[in-house]
């Protein structure tokens, strides 16, 4: 009672060095508030970001060792390569879908890629458009690029543009048409304002494909046309393919890596991806394979031509998983029906690209969570040192205590329990202010971080001379492909490689909102403080002798 | 009735051996002594002894035939001695009021706000300062008024014994009288056991017993 008393009667009457010390309390108060609060906001994003979000996974081929290509003969070293990709057991449809059939896995979608030709090796479809070409008339222009599509009473043209490949994808579902589902491709719309067709049905081999705008404006197409292209091993195999669709491109950067491929390589142009269903997709690929092993047979040289995985492989499978734990439950899962964990691996780039986007805000929770401990450090050492001297400042009052018959434990915990309401009081109002100014100042400071993190990306495009694009922008993008490992190649022009351009969208903002777990943390960090900077107290209490204090003064 | 007893005490400083030799004493209630002596005598000393600010080198200090060493000295402070220092030892910043609640909460004693207002009222009119100064801050009062009040905080929890130190030693005579007045009433009256510290002969000469110290010993 004596301690609770007095302290409080001592805190009244030294209102200026209480309020001094509380305004050193309250910056710390407002500094750890700041501090907790982003760090907070970080990790609830890093563990709940992807709590309610369905992710995607795939499984690829862990890249084989080459050691074996390393010597010999450039025709013995191609041979050994060959042998070490070809050599890995390469999975079927029905693998990737045993594997699905697990209680983790929610549901699934798949696409495949080949390639095929046009019926004659003239012309090409431009990626982009320069004025000169665009003050040429179009029959001009198609006379430079080998000849006018021909048609036939409107309905079927033949390409003439069998210079190059066309990249043919087919997709199990509309779920697996990733770049449709978030917007980066859509069905045009012509002048009128009307859809120019749509989608294609899944399910049946309908021979239904889309095509790109600039495809069809550049042949002439339009939805109900049909086209023929040809196999490219064996050009007397041709497939009759009719548009139900014609689709556009939201991404018009015309310097990003696959417009610079697609200038020296036709199949990898954007312009140049035809899309269809799964089931259509296959019987096409299924004589693609077959004329592609005839080939390879006719020259002698079976597993030499036939090197391409994504012809042999022809299939991008991806896993959808409810959550996260589904996802990490997943790879005993396959394993237990049989995955070889050893050759294959489960990668999901969802995860992947959710981490590269806190990229800004980990650093910021880093330097969060350094900003409070030396908060935490400078309190402790300032308030010892004001403490020392409180002690020393009311020596003659410990002595009267003392001599009155207060014992020293009660004249320390005295202390110690003016320090500690005046810290509390402070620390509370520190937690408001803290509160007020966390979003604020951390949207803030994780906008420098962002610009930090953007400014880098600048320096090594500027000492690439070109958008090389970061390990994770790669990785970014393949959550809807899955073109991870050899099957990235078969993500198709449209695919990897034109989204791989498209920038880490960094977490930019960050809810660093002030919790009932940190207000505690925050007195219990008080509580500590006052402790440490009391102990010099307890110590200088323990020490005086009333007789000592009291003789001196008289 | 003795309350307080010294038997065989010698005190010695580090510096200083021998401050205080063989002493015997006994302190009976209702009395009031006075212990007189040269500067340097070991007075002080002895009075811190039986206030149990200092520790014997030898002997013992008894209360109520208890020795101090093997009871909590704090708490005899506390509770059954009350302790006028020479120069009062009081909270300046701290109203007569808060000085003396301070000591009443020190002993323990509970009582109800309203009873504590009227026993500060009750030693304030004991210590004859106007209740008015309650609520002065004892920094604003005179030598005198300050040893009334170091005297009422003495008191507040009724101890059995009052030591005081030098208690007149910075007063006018009129002040001295009546402060002698209040220690001889507190021993006849309300049968306390005082011991006053004093060179002032006058003061020895208002006391019932005299004590004489010279060298450490006891000389009368």
């Amino acid at each position: 009672m004596f301690i609770i008393k007095n302290a409080t009667r001592n805190i009244k009457k030294a209102l200026v060095r209480n309020i001094l010390i509380g305004i050193i309390v309250l910056a710390i108060g407002v500094c750890s508030t700041i501090a907790l609060a982003i760090s907070n906001a970080a990790t609830t994003l890093q563990e709940n970001g992807l709590a309610n979000t369905k992710i995607t996974a795939s499984i690829s081929a862990i890249p084989v060792k080459m050691d074996s290509a390393a010597t010999g003969t450039i025709q013995e070293r191609r041979k050994a390569l060959t042998e070490s990709v070809s050599g890995q057991a390469v999975l079927t449809l029905d693998d990737y879908k045993k594997y699905a059939d697990v209680s983790s896995v929610e549901g699934t979608y798949y696409s495949g890629t080949t390639s095929l030709n046009g019926p004659e090796d003239k012309a090409f479809v431009k990626y982009s458009t320069t004025e000169e070409d665009e003050s040429e008339d179009d029959a001009s222009q198609l006379a430079q690029r080998g000849g006018k599509a021909s048609m036939d009473g409107g309905t079927v043209s033949v390409f003439k543009l069998a210079s190059t490949d066309f990249a043919v994808t087919g997709y199990s579902s509309p779920t697996a048409m990733t770049e449709f589902q978030n917007g980066t491709k859509l069905i045009s719309t012509d002048d009128a304002g009307e859809k120019e067709g749509a989608v294609f049905d899944f399910g049946t081999d309908n021979s239904e494909i889309i095509i790109s705008d600039e495809l069809a404006s550049f042949n002439e197409s339009k939805v109900g046309d049909e086209i023929t292209l040809v196999n490219p091993q064996d050009n007397t195999i041709t497939y009759t393919l009719k548009i139900v669709g014609i689709y556009t491109t939201a991404a018009t950067d015309s310097d990003n890596a696959s417009s610079m491929m697609g200038r020296e390589m036709s199949f990898a142009n954007p312009a140049n991806a035809i899309y269809m269903n799964y089931e259509t997709y296959a019987r096409i690929f299924e004589t693609v394979q077959s004329a592609s092993a005839a080939a390879a047979a006719a020259a002698g040289e079976e597993g030499v031509t036939n090197f391409n995985p994504m012809e042999k492989q022809g299939v991008s499978f991806t896993y959808i998983f409810d959550n996260i734990e589904n996802y990490e439950q997943f790879a005993d899962q396959a394993a237990t029906a049989g995955l070889d964990t050893e050759k294959y691996q489960i990668k999901s780039t969802d995860l992947t690209s959710f981490e590269a986007s806190l990229t800004p805000l980990n650093n910021l929770k880093d330097f969060s969570n350094k900003l409070l401990w030396i908060v935490l450090a400078i309190g402790v050492v300032v308030l010892t040192i004001i403490n020392a001297f409180n002690i020393r400042e009311r020596k003659y009052e410990i002595g009267v205590y003392l001599g009155i018959g207060v014992n020293k434990a009660k004249v320390a915990m005295q202390f110690i329990v003016e320090l500690l309401v005046v810290s509390l009081i402070a620390i509370l109002i520190g937690v408001g202010a803290g509160a007020a100014a966390s979003p604020s100042i951390a949207n803030s400071l994780l906008e420098k971080q962002i610009a930090t993190a953007t400014a880098e990306t600048a320096t090594k495009t500027s000492n690439f001379g070109k958008d090389t694009g970061p390990i994770v922008q790669s990785l970014d993008t393949a959550a809807g492909q899955t073109s991870t490992g050899p099957d990235a190649m078969g993500g198709g022009p449209g695919g990897r490689a034109a989204a791989a351009a498209a920038p880490i969208e960094y977490v930019d903002s960050v809810d660093a909102a002030v919790n009932i777990q940190i207000v505690l943390e925050l007195i219990l960090a008080a509580a500590l403080i006052v402790f440490l900077a009391s102990l010099i107290t307890v110590s200088s209490v323990m020490r005086y002798e009333p007789l000592r204090i009291l003789a001196d003064r008289t | 009735m003795t309350v307080l007893q010294l038997k065989d005490i010698s005190y010695s400083y580090p510096t200083k051996r021998n401050v205080l030799q063989d002493i015997n004493l006994n302190f009976e209630k209702g009395k009031i002594y006075s212990i007189t002596g040269k500067s340097g005598g070991g007075k002080t000393t002895l009075l811190s002894l039986l206030a149990g600010l200092d520790v014997t080198t030898d002997g013992e200090v008894l209360f109520n035939g208890d020795d101090l060493d093997k009871i909590d000295r704090y708490k005899y402070r506390a509770k059954n001695v009350g302790v006028i220092f020479q120069s009062y030892n009081l909270l300046p910043s701290f109203t007569a009021a808060e000085n003396i609640t301070m000591s009443l909460d020190a002993s323990g004693m509970r009582i109800s706000k309203p009873q504590r207002k009227e026993l500060i009222n009750q030693l304030l009119d004991v210590v004859n300062l106007e209740r008015e100064y309650a609520k002065v801050p004892v920094g604003h009062m005179s030598g005198g008024q300050q040893q009334r009040i170091a005297i009422a905080r003495a008191l507040c929890y009724g101890p059995d014994v009052i030591l005081a130190d030098e208690p007149t030693g910075n007063l006018d005579s009129d002040t001295q009288d009546d402060i002698l007045e209040i220690f001889t009433r507190l021993a006849h009256d309300e049968n306390k056991c005082v011991i006053i510290v004093t060179h002032s002969k006058e003061v020895a000469e208002v006391c019932d017993e005299q004590i004489r110290i010279s060298k450490g010993r006891i000389i009368s």
